[in-house]
């Protein structure tokens, strides 16, 4: 087992030679776009409704009532399958969430593994809402579903894994602070020489400096204090500078 | 070179690729698509550039959402056509069954031991039965199959082939799913649910055994007996084969194991699905139509016989491809 990492970043290397980046999804976002999803197919069961009830005048009363059948059937089933194949991983709900299914090696989900995955899904929202197990409209609290995403390095949960695949966030929101920072703070050059891994930590401090607090930043900076010479607001200031300086140089 | 020259000199290019992986995305063509694998080319090397320079978490994301967009468009597999679908049935479908044979053969005796041990019981110790059913289903079975029914009750409950067609792909193929992806808990829920069909459908055929028309229920199940009862097994044995790889994984971790699981369980669903499409099609426009009755008895015992003439022989020959 490699060294325990700070965040949940997956690194893939890809034949060209690159390596990737996928941010995996939580739960909470998760249950999120699910809902949205679950909203849009009652949806959908509601339209093919009207327009079966309509329909039934010309094509008979049980033709259109067998019809709605299949289409509530192709719709429940369906739904999820086709606009993650289709749309490239992104059902509605997820695409309002930000998110999008991937095979673990990066790829896009095919029409087997999405398969998978969403069948699966029956095993994971066990155990079920006792007065929704009507047909197919099956509701549940997917226990299995959450504890699974707990357990596992990337947030997946059974139909995850069985189909190889995780939910990852389609591309990362963070406020770049420096724009803002330009103002206030002349770009200096570091007192010594730098590693890579250090120079990194000075650059992402002044990239993410904007989302803490005045005390956290100060906090996180005061080992530096005997290197940089100052201490307190001082001191953040100056791992600012030399952050600025080092991504712009 | 700082990031904004770097920026300034390739933003033509990642625009350019941008744009055609949002058109790939809606679904359009690209008006030059040999461009498209240049570019990716081109925009891997920016993005290695900007991670070992160190050009800042901007940059490189938006390149990694770039890279990740192409590489998902270039690395989509080519259709394959209906020669596929051929290949499926023909080879993929049956060899992957008798791969999973043990698993298969557990389930057959989970679910046909207590079936038929309940049409037994109509023999020896009807009690069982009258014990398992409760009244409204008697009720409902007498209606169906009593001695007196009329010949098309099942055809008048649902008032016409395609309401009941309808009716069949939704209630038989969720159960279906829902036993297959119930296998994945331990393989528990398959176990479960295969029994509990067993039981209610042995104890409703015994129950018609007991005190109904024989004669009726036989030729109305007959004819999709085999589509509806081999694809049921076998959803069922796909569930327990990826159930199967978490609690005995072997020597490999139990991710992996339930990937690989996957995999193999994977063409055995598909295929016992469309077996399952094919049961309520035949349930819904042939099995409760006024075609006569040995014929449907013939078409019966010949769906079983093909079926395992199909499973032992079909495929055997082709070499592996994948």
């Amino acid at each position: 087992m490699a060294e325990p990492k700070l965040d949940t970043l997956q690194s893939i290397e890809l034949a060209e030679g690159v390596q990737i980046l996928l941010r995996p999804a939580g739960p909470l976002p998760r249950a999120w776009a699910l809902g949205v999803d679950m909203l849009l197919v009652g949806v959908f069961f509601l339209a093919e409704f009207l327009v079966m009830l309509f329909l039934s005048n010309t094509i008979g009363f049980f033709t259109g009532i067998g019809t709605w059948l299949l289409l509530v059937f192709v719709t429940y089933w369906g739904y999820f399958i086709l606009y993650e194949v289709l749309r490239r991983g992104q059902t509605p709900g997820k695409k309002m969430m930000g998110l999008r299914v991937v095979r673990t090696s990066g790829e896009r989900v095919g029409w087997g593994a999405s398969f998978l995955r969403n069948l699966v899904r029956f095993g994971d929202m066990m155990p079920l809402l006792p007065q929704w197990q009507f047909w197919v409209l099956a509701v549940g609290f997917y226990l299995f579903g959450v504890t699974s995403c707990l357990v596992t390095r990337r947030f997946q949960r059974l139909g995850d894994l069985v189909a190889d695949t995780v939910v990852v966030y389609a591309r990362e929101e963070f406020l770049d602070g420096v724009a803002k920072l330009r103002e206030t703070v002349t770009p200096c050059a570091p007192p010594m020489v730098l590693t890579r891994e250090e120079q990194q930590a000075f650059i992402q401090f002044s990239e993410r400096a904007s989302s803490w607090s005045d005390s956290r930043k100060e906090e996180m900076v005061e080992p530096l204090a005997p290197l940089l010479g100052v201490r307190g607001r001082e001191c953040v200031v100056r791992a600012l500078a030399v952050g600025m300086w080092l991504r712009d140089s | 070179m700082k990031p904004s020259a770097f920026e300034e000199k390739n933003e033509a290019a990642w625009r350019e690729l941008e744009q055609a992986i949002e058109a790939l995305d809606r679904g359009k063509r690209v008006a030059d698509a040999a461009r498209v694998p240049r570019l990716f080319r081109q925009v891997c090397g920016d993005l290695a550039l900007a991670q070992h320079r160190m050009y800042g978490r901007r940059l490189c994301e938006r390149l990694n959402v770039l890279v990740i967009g192409a590489y998902q468009h270039l690395g989509m597999a080519a259709r394959r056509g209906s020669g596929a679908l051929v290949q499926f049935f023909a080879s993929t479908f049956p060899r992957a069954v008798r791969t999973e044979k043990r698993v298969v053969w557990l389930c057959m005796a989970l679910f046909f031991v207590p079936f038929i041990a309940f049409i037994a019981a109509a023999y020896f110790e009807p009690k069982w039965i009258f014990a398992l059913l409760p009244p409204e289903a008697q009720a409902q079975m007498d209606a169906m199959y009593g001695q007196d029914t009329m010949d098309d009750y099942v055809r008048e409950q649902f008032g016409s082939s395609f309401a009941m067609f309808g009716f069949y792909i939704i209630n038989n193929i969720s159960i279906h799913f829902r036993i297959f992806a119930s296998g994945v808990l331990l393989g528990a829920g398959a176990v479960y649910g295969l029994g509990y069909q067993g039981i209610f459908l042995g104890a409703m055929f015994g129950y018609v055994h007991t005190s109904g028309n024989l004669h009726r229920l036989y030729t109305f199940a007959a004819s999709h007996s085999s589509f509806e009862l081999l694809g049921f097994i076998l959803g069922a044995a796909a569930g327990v084969r990826i159930g199967l790889a978490l609690v005995h994984p072997g020597r490999l971790p139990r991710a992996v194991a339930m990937r690989e699981a996957g995999k193999r369980a994977l063409p055995v669903l598909l295929g016992s699905t469309m077996m399952l499409v094919g049961a309520a099609a035949i349930e819904g426009f042939w099995s409760g139509s006024g075609v006569a009755a040995w014929m449907k008895h013939t078409a019966g015992i010949l769906g079983w016989v093909l079926f395992a003439v199909y499973f032992i022989f079909a495929g055997r020959r082709t070499a592996d491809e994948t």
